[in-house]
């Protein structure tokens, strides 16, 4: 309701603008030598003087973009030694390039109310930027704070009228909180336009073209176009080869489309380059919806694992450990207790979602119906969503309403989840018997 | 410019130290944390491998090991488990292990030339070690080989090696080539050196990427490198010392019958002179000696003899540890140490004959009565000409003879030097000989290559002395043969400076990377005892480095402007190092009961202070450059029953042995005492006292602290010395040369303090400047 107050939307030049033929997907040249050569070349400065803070704040940029790319918590630890190095030596009056840095490292390590303050620090420093701003909405879009940030994508939309280089980050962000009311299409057209500025810009980047083709398939999974969600995905494999967000997205879209083996062997190779627990769980449900639970089994204790390795792995997976217990009714307790410390200082949609879902699990109906109230408050059209509304409603003894909200979930997308969906099946089969 | 390098030096100075204190605080804190909870630093889902391409002469061999994290092996135990109860047992992780080489044979390629080979698995071996989370990490280490064709290594090859295992999983790739004993690596783009302790210890503290080294070429061949061809190097950018040469060849040969033998003793000998005539072995040393002496063909002779026996010996000694004790040194670790040693000795023989010989050229305007008093009691003038003796001859040998020019001992002191550091290919044929059952030739091999080196650093001696002769034949060259023995003399301390200087670089350099790798292993219990000796071996060296720094220099220097005589410019030095070791036993002290640190925003007061002090001294040395006090003397007096009448310069009234009584003495005061206290106190001496409270045994700290001051000492009395050296030259000229060399130190001194104190306030300065938007 915030959010369509703010209107923003009707005001933007990237979301009005007419459906564009989407630019053929072509390979793009790697990039790693030259990057992996400023790497080493910025890390040769940093070590042969401890003060360079230009050094450091610019390897932050070149490490969160490996993160980016390969996934990898490793230099994500590196860019906040840098950001935090740079900031040492020169404080942020004077260096808001180290600010910024540090700002984009906690946002990426979950950081998110240290990030909003370091945010607020920044425009304050550069009142006139965008980039700041950008920064500042990702931030309150995280931490739930919606009306905050439709006042901020308002200033931001004013201002890239007359930037040039705005458009893919006004888009990209225009497309999130489309995605986040429920309106696919305004969302698509969105990333169609982020596809269209990120293609133009010199030289292309490889990976964020590639992540443009893969937040179009994402957005094509949800509405239930899983052909279009494929071939999107291809596109950005196309773009960047082996790029593991687009890996794992095919390999759900395989499943959904009911080639189990295909997406089997898709979840094997990516949890093999980038073990992120959901991709594992993921995996496991394949196992166990092609009938081998001892693999299933073997992944499901990996993912517990993964957890609790590192106290970062823990920030960074704690929503999708929650929800991974939940969905497995795995130490449910535990999975309620993580998510509703989490929500008290994130409270996002997905998060009440996330809280809803393990304090139905762990018995405290009231509690999930309240929390699932939240998490669809702005009609976020999300079948997942929609199915743990049902479950909800069904515990409460409420049928019709649950009834309503699965037909909802399989009218979006059939086969949302390669265990659930079958499931949201058998329960209305059962109704309607 | 100047001020830039010093900038450089101090910083790279600081950071090797605070590395050191990282690899103690580790030995310090490791057993807090057991296992390998720190050891992937990359993350705990990657796959990281290192490669070691050793080329031999009929075969390569590769050395591949692989280290998964807790992830990746507990996404493999399903498979290493094959048993599947569920544990996983020594034969479990044996089959995996060798099912990985298969594996990972076929995902390495090797290029010979223009031709695939095949890599054959020749062993493997898998461990399970513990890591973060109570979960574990499994190291493969497996060897594979390809053969050579007999004549492949004898040509210049090319190989490439690629490593496509694990292509697309994160994780530390490493290569590095280590060519085995008699083979030669160039034009290569892989190092020969591992940054990770082949996958023990990620560097973790820098801001580093991981490697990510997936292929490497080289080319090998048996001899030498061709010409215009680049060496293999370490990471640091050092050549790798080629493990064997024409040399280490000989003892190689199929076969030892008595005309290779002859041909290969006489091959050694001419080597060995060409390794003496190579830069670096004190040829000049030898020549400044023996022409600044008056050194005979005897003289070359001894010397000659003696270098053949300390090469020999330095040989044979350093073969022997390199044979049972290199599990506890290694020759790497020694050749440095020996390198200081013999540079030590020859700045010792220099400054000691700098003293003797500038005593007897300063004295030049006045009777020269104390050096040439024991010759037997005839007056004798001293009319310009120091040394012609009237057609009195007198005999430089036997030793002992105070005015004696040439000492046995020194020049033993010499042969020594010369000899100390053997050189490595010498090292090598002793080691080949052993290996090869050929102990009796190689031991041949060894003195014959002495026996040239030692004769080519005669001949140059010779040279010198017959050179020498001829000059002194002359009469016209008289006069300049009074400067001669002090500039060779000179010349000699120099160059032991120089030698001793860059030894010194490199061991801080080696013993630093040598001791940071044991502390890193600081688990290993055996280590141990080892690291307290390395402790304090390294006390010694970081205290005589500590001396040599900036600002301590520039301070004596102001303080060795007031005086003019060398051995009280040594003095002061010394008086500072026990100022220095003083303060630095009294705060360790402190440190160490009370268990306190020093705070950074106090180290960094004391720094300023330092900065001020320096400033002081500048303009002190200033003011009394510019005021002067030109004190002429007149003397009469007599000695040995002749009276006569000098006169002389002196501001100080530094005795000379004559009438004490009637100059007032200044003493050196405690000047130098205080300056180098408040040294002590400051900057890096608190960083040395961090180390201290790092250090278990309070005991094992204060030796440290003794031996480090004891270095300093040492090294600023050397220094000092260097210093004094134009101040005492200019003493016996006219006054004013030397003031204005006091004012110039002066103005250098006050410049320094300046900047000094500019960086030691704050690097904001800096930042204003750059306060753009870079990001």
């Amino acid at each position: 309701m915030v959010l369509s107050a703010g209107g923003c939307a009707s005001t933007s030049p990237a979301a009005d603008s007419t459906a564009q033929p989407l630019p053929p997907a072509s390979p793009i040249a790697a990039d790693d030598a030259a990057s992996d050569g400023a790497i080493r070349f910025l890390e040769d400065k940093a070590r042969e003087d401890p003060h360079d803070f230009i050094a450091r704040n610019k390897l932050v940029g070149y490490y969160l973009q490996k993160v980016r790319e390969t996934g990898s918590v490793a230099y994500l630890e590196l860019a906040g030694r840098a950001a935090r190095e740079s900031l040492a030596s020169v404080p942020a009056e004077l260096n808001v390039g180290g600010l910024a840095a540090l700002t984009h490292v906690e946002f990426a390590s979950h950081e998110f109310e240290s990030a909003r303050q370091h945010a607020e620090q920044w425009r304050s420093f550069e009142p006139e930027s965008i980039a700041p701003l950008v920064m500042l909405f990702d931030v309150q879009l995280e931490l739930g704070s919606y009306e905050a940030a439709a006042v901020t994508i308002r200033t931001i939309e004013q201002r890239a009228i007359s930037s040039d280089g705005a458009a893919f980050d006004v888009a990209t962000r225009q497309a999130r909180l489309a995605m986040l009311r429920g309106e696919h299409d305004r969302a698509r057209r969105a990333y169609e336009s982020a596809l269209a500025a990120a293609v133009q810009l010199d030289p292309a980047p490889r990976e964020t073209i590639a992540w443009c083709h893969w937040q179009l398939g994402e957005t094509a999974f949800a509405r239930g176009d899983y052909e279009a969600a494929e071939r999107h995905a291809d596109d950005s494999l196309v773009v960047y080869p082996g790029y593991f967000r687009a890996l794992a997205s095919r390999a759900r879209a395989l499943a959904a489309r009911g080639d189990l083996a295909g997406a089997i062997a898709g979840y094997e190779h990516v949890s093999r380059i980038v073990p992120d627990p959901a991709f594992i769980a993921a995996l496991g449900d394949c196992y166990a919806a092609a009938g081998r639970d001892s693999d299933a089994a073997a992944q499901y204790a990996l993912v517990e694992q993964i957890g609790r390795l590192s106290a970062l792995n823990g920030v960074l997976y704690n929503r999708q450990l929650a929800i991974f217990r939940a969905d497995h009714d795995r130490s449910v307790e535990q999975a309620y207790e993580d998510a509703s410390k989490e929500y008290s200082v994130r409270r996002d949609v997905y998060g009440a979602d996330a809280l809803a879902w393990t304090a139905l699990k762990s018995g405290r109906i009231a509690e999930a119906q309240a929390a699932i109230r939240d998490a669809l408050r702005f009609g976020t059209d999300d079948a997942r969503m929609l199915y743990h509304a049902g479950e909800i409603a069904l515990a409460a003894g409420d049928a019709d309403v649950s009834r309503t909200y699965f037909e909802q979930a399989l009218s979006l997308s059939p086969a949302f989840d390669p265990l659930a969906a079958p499931r949201v099946r058998a329960r209305l089969r059962a109704r309607g018997a | 410019m100047f001020l830039r390098a010093f900038r450089r030096f101090d910083r790279r100075f600081k950071l090797r130290r605070r590395l050191l204190f990282l690899a103690i605080l580790g030995l310090a804190v490791g057993p807090l944390f057991p296992g390998k909870a720190l050891a992937h630093p990359l993350g705990n889902f990657t796959i990281n491998q290192f490669s070691e391409l050793i080329p031999g002469p009929d075969a390569i061999t590769i050395r591949h090991i692989v280290d998964m994290a807790e992830i990746p092996t507990l996404q493999e135990s399903p498979a290493i488990d094959l048993d599947g109860d569920g544990t996983l047992s020594d034969l479990d992780v044996q089959v995996y292990a060798d099912r990985q080489a298969a594996v990972i044979a076929r995902q390495l390629s090797l290029t010979v030339g223009a031709i695939a080979s095949p890599l054959e698995p020749s062993g493997s071996r898998a461990l399970l070690l513990s890591g973060a989370g109570g979960l574990r990490t499994i190291r493969i280490e497996s060897e594979f080989r390809t053969g050579l064709d007999a004549h492949a290594a004898s040509n210049f090859r090319t190989i490439r090696f690629s490593n496509s295992a694990f292509a697309d999983r994160l994780g530390w790739r490493e290569i590095v080539v280590r060519p085995a004993p008699g083979i030669t690596v160039f034009d290569t783009d892989a190092f020969g050196n591992s940054l990770s302790d082949e996958l023990r210890a990620y560097p973790e503290d820098l801001l580093a990427s991981p490697l990510d080294e997936r292929s490497a070429s080289f080319s090998v061949s048996a001899g030498p490198p061709p010409a215009g061809s680049s060496v293999l190097r370490t990471r640091d950018g050092a050549p790798v010392v080629a493990t064997r040469d024409r040399l280490a060849e000989l003892i190689a040969v199929p076969e030892v019958t008595a005309w290779v033998m002859l041909v290969g003793l006489f091959i050694a000998a001419g080597l060995g002179a060409i390794h003496a005539l190579s830069p670096g072995h004190g040829k000049t040393v030898v020549g400044a000696y023996l022409v600044g002496s008056r050194g005979t063909i005897r003289h070359a002779l001894f010397l000659g003899l003696t270098v053949t026996v300390t090469h020999t010996a330095g040989v044979f000694g350093l073969g022997l540890v390199t044979l049972f004790a290199a599990r506890f040194v290694s020759p790497e670790q020694l050749y440095p140490i020996l390198g200081v040693l013999s540079g030590a000795i020859v700045l010792a023989m220099g400054l000691t004959l700098l003293v003797k010989r500038l005593r007897a050229a300063l004295c030049v305007s006045q009777p020269a009565h104390h050096d040439h008093r024991d010759h037997d009691g005839e007056p004798h003038s001293h009319g310009g000409q120091v040394h012609s003796h009237g057609g009195s001859t007198h005999s430089h040998l036997p030793p002992g003879a105070d005015e004696s020019p040439v000492t046995m001992r020194s020049l033993l002191a010499l042969g020594i030097s010369g000899g100390l550091l053997p050189c490595p290919s010498a090292l090598v044929v002793l080691l080949s000989a052993i290996a090869l059952h050929r102990v009796g030739y190689g031991l041949l091999l060894v003195v014959a290559f002495s026996v040239g080196l030692a004769g080519a650093l005669t001949a140059v001696g010779l040279a010198f002395v017959l050179a020498g002769r001829l000059l002194g034949g002359s009469a016209r060259l008289a006069r300049f043969s009074r400067i001669l023995p002090v500039a060779s003399a000179a010349v000699i301390a120099a160059l032991g400076a120089a030698i001793c200087w860059t030894a010194m670089v490199d061991a801080g350099n080696d013993i630093g990377a040598a001791f940071a790798a044991v502390f890193s292993h600081g688990d290993e219990p055996s280590f141990v005892g080892i690291g307290a000796v390395g402790i304090l071996g390294l006390g010694l060296v970081f205290g005589l480095k500590h001396a040599t720094e900036a600002d301590h220099v520039v301070a004596v220097s102001t303080i060795v402007s007031e005086h003019r005589q060398l051995h009280r410019a040594a003095m002061v030095g010394a008086l500072w190092g026990v100022g220095h070791t003083i303060s630095l036993v009294a705060v360790g002290l402190i440190v160490l009961t009370l268990k306190v640190a020093i705070s950074d925003a106090v180290a960094g007061w004391l720094e300023f202070g330092v900065a001020l002090m320096i400033i002081g001294l500048g303009a002190g040395a200033v003011l009394r450059g510019v005021r002067g006090r030109p004190s002429v003397h007149v003397h009469r007096h007599d000695h040995d029953g002749a009276a006569h009448v000098h006169i002389h310069f002196h501001e100080d009234g530094s005795a000379h042995g004559h009438g004490e009584v009637q100059h007032a003495v200044a003493r050196l005061g405690f000047k130098p005492l205080v300056v180098g206290a408040v040294h002590g106190l400051a900057g890096s001496a608190a960083l040395t006292l961090l180390v201290l409270s790092q250090i278990d045994s309070a005991w094992l700290g204060l030796l440290y602290l003794s031996i480090f001051g004891l270095g300093s000492i040492a090294g600023m009395l050397a220094m000092s010395g260097l210093i004094g050296l134009p101040f005492a030259l200019s003493s016996g000229a006219m006054n004013r040369k030397h003031h204005a060399l006091q004012i110039a130190a002066g103005v250098l001194s006050i410049l320094f303090g300046c900047w000094y104190a500019v960086q030691s306030s704050a690097s904001v300065v800096a930042a204003l400047v750059f306060s753009g938007r870079h990001y």
